[in-house]
């Protein structure tokens, strides 16, 4: 019993672990020299009005004088021991500040992806069970023109007509159970329409299977096999899109949390990029980045545990 | 006791008939042998017969009867329930006919509480016992094991098992060997003939060595008609159809006094074509103006022998 639920998760966990370094590399590393294009964080912080001297000690202090190379160079030494130094904003280590917003985030993404999967799952498997019948394919096409809508325009509209025009929900913040109502939405409206086509694909490929033809000629109604034949099949290919689709959830998240005012890693992010507080992008780009690549690893063993044939064959 | 009977079943897709108005009678017990090349449309047959046909298919019949059923009357969903219980099918690909995701023990009890009414740990006990009867070693191991872990053979047996767990008067089996290795296509043959004693089984197959060893009556088509139709040892011996004739030259076999395998010169119709004689003229050699011109009716020429030709071989 032990070994067939381990085996599978340990050997691609050692594999991943490597990738995941590497990935943590040249994102720290590309995003080292971005922020260095984008302007002097000197300036910046020196203020309006502040003269040349004043700057030069805050170049000197924080060591931007130094050769780029050299300051690349100590910038690693300090990431291999997490460090991030302090936010240039508020003083507070950048790591902390990040970590603090993180469970915000991650619980707007998994309500939104509960809330997809409760949508877009029933949805695509009424979508694919017939799919050349008139209505769905008309369905179908709402759906995928639904799939081109972005979703700071579908935020905008949920404000302007539930908080705005009807006063039912509010806009802003994370104080209350009801303002989750409208973050979440503006998140599921858009991951539903791409995991809805996903499921109905997959269900319509289903349906032609031979497995299928069995079913029928066992008797079994037009539902037991579409909840318990095609659909079983349907959701692992939805699970591996779900898994993908992570990094571009955390890019809706971005705008999400921005129009919502949703204390999270998003709004952190663009607000520090904003005042080149490049301690804190930093930060949050590492932390985002080693979330997708957690998210996918879960991803991979929840399907080796769901699918019965990478179950065992990875044993 | 008739279990089956057609008469002048037809199943067309896009108004071209793929099976054109054949008549079938089968017995409790019997086993008739449906042979012909691909194309002649002896699978939409089978295929019309449990309901199973696409969705584009239309089809008509004088009458269809199955276990006292009058199939066309019913909807849709009384015709599906026949499936499984009063007849089941057992398909050619055992690798791709078996959900992926699913136990085998599942689809057994799925298959068994669709249509009797106990518990699951009874259809547990039947399950296992029909995967003991199709002659699976270990059922209980087997029984949790999923279709990737079973070889081919296996996989057949399970889906036997699957076809037979109801207890159904009729089963349909569509080249139950053909997806198998030569060694294992003796086994399964030799377990459908062991297991199918109590059933109807009609076997389509383009072998008429296959269909040889399990039926007693063999009907051939040929461009959606049935062409011959005979007991199986007098359809071997004293072919009487000339499509007949060339079936049984073109099996290979060691026989020193045949000289060489005899094909059948030329292609089988397209189903979308249509000519005013008889669909094998152009293929035949003894074919005339009248064949061309004619389509021949299936009579009967001798007891339990009939034949749609013009111009039969003698077999009295």
């Amino acid at each position: 019993m032990g070994q067939w639920f381990v085996a599978p998760i340990l050997a691609p966990l050692s594999r991943r672990l490597v990738e995941l370094l590497v990935l943590l590399f040249c994102v720290t590393t590309l995003l080292f020299f971005l922020v260095r294009l984008a302007g002097d964080p000197a300036v910046i912080m020196a203020g309006e009005g502040a003269s040349q001297q004043d700057v030069a000690a805050i170049r000197q202090f924080y060591g931007f004088d130094q050769p780029l190379i050299l300051q690349y160079v100590h910038y690693l030494a300090r990431l291999a021991r997490l460090d991030f130094g302090q936010s240039i904003s508020n003083g507070l280590p950048a790591l902390r500040m990040v970590i603090e917003r993180l469970p915000a985030t991650l619980l707007l993404a998994i309500a939104a992806i509960a809330m997809t999967a409760a949508i877009a799952v029933p949805l695509g498997a009424w979508l694919g069970a017939r799919a050349e019948r008139p209505a769905r394919r008309g369905a179908a096409t709402l759906v995928f023109i639904a799939q081109g809508i972005p979703g700071y325009v579908v935020g905008l509209l949920l404000i302007q007509l539930f908080a705005v025009e009807l006063g039912w929900l509010p806009s802003i913040g994370d104080e209350t159970r009801v303002s989750w109502i409208l973050p979440t939405l503006t998140l599921a409206a858009f991951l539903v329409p791409k995991l809805t086509r996903v499921v109905a694909t997959s269900v319509s490929e289903s349906m032609n299977e031979d497995y299928v033809r069995t079913a029928a000629a066992l008797g079994l109604s037009d539902a037991a096999i579409l909840w318990r034949h095609v659909l079983p099949n349907a959701v692992l290919a939805a699970t591996a899109l779900l898994g993908t689709q992570f990094a571009y959830l955390f890019s809706g998240a971005l705008t999400t949390e921005v129009i919502f005012a949703w204390p999270g890693l998003g709004r952190l992010l663009v607000n520090s990029v904003q005042v080149l507080d490049f301690p804190v992008v930093q930060a949050s780009v590492f932390v985002v980045g080693a979330l997708v690549f957690a998210v996918n690893a879960l991803t991979d063993i929840a399907l080796r545990l769901i699918d019965p044939r990478l179950r065992r064959s990875a044993a | 006791m008739t279990l089956l009977s057609a008469r002048n079943l037809t199943v067309e897709i896009n108004a071209v008939p793929i099976v054109d108005g054949i008549d079938l009678d089968l017995a409790s017990g019997e086993a008739l042998g449906i042979v012909g090349e691909s194309g002649s449309g002896k699978t939409m047959t089978a295929l019309a017969l449990i309901g199973l046909t696409p969705p584009a298919a239309t089809i008509r019949a004088d009458t269809l009867t199955i276990a006292g059923n009058d199939v066309l009357a019913l909807d849709p969903r009384q015709r599906r329930a026949l499936g499984g219980s009063v007849m089941s099918m057992v398909f050619q690909d055992p690798m791709t006919g078996l959900n992926p995701v699913r136990s085998i023990g599942s689809l057994l009890i799925e298959a068994i509480r669709r249509h009797q009414t106990i518990d699951a740990a009874r259809a547990r006990q039947l399950g296992l016992q029909a995967l003991a009867d199709v002659g699976i070693p270990d059922p209980v191991a087997r029984f949790s094991a999923y279709p990737h872990e079973l070889s081919g053979g296996m996989r057949q047996r399970v889906m036997i098992a699957l076809a037979l767990v109801n207890r159904p008067a009729l089963i349909i089996a569509d080249e139950p060997t053909t997806a198998l290795d030569a060694t294992i296509q003796a086994q399964i043959l030799e377990l459908m003939r062991a297991r199918m004693r109590d059933a109807a089984l009609i076997l389509i197959t383009h072998d008429l060595g296959v269909a040889a060893e399990l039926c007693g009556r063999i009907a051939v088509m040929y461009h959606g008609r049935i062409v011959e139709e005979a007991p199986v040892a007098d359809l071997l011996a004293r072919p009487a159809h000339p499509y007949t004739c060339g079936l049984l030259t073109a099996v290979p076999r060691f026989d020193p006094a045949r000289p060489r395998l005899m094909p059948i010169p030329g292609a089988p119709l397209p189903a979308s074509e249509r000519l005013p004689g008889c669909a094998f003229a152009p293929r035949c050699p003894r074919a005339r103006d009248i064949c061309r011109a004619q389509v021949p009716a299936l009579a009967e020429i001798a007891s339990g022998r009939k034949v749609a030709c013009h111009f039969p071989e003698a077999v009295a």
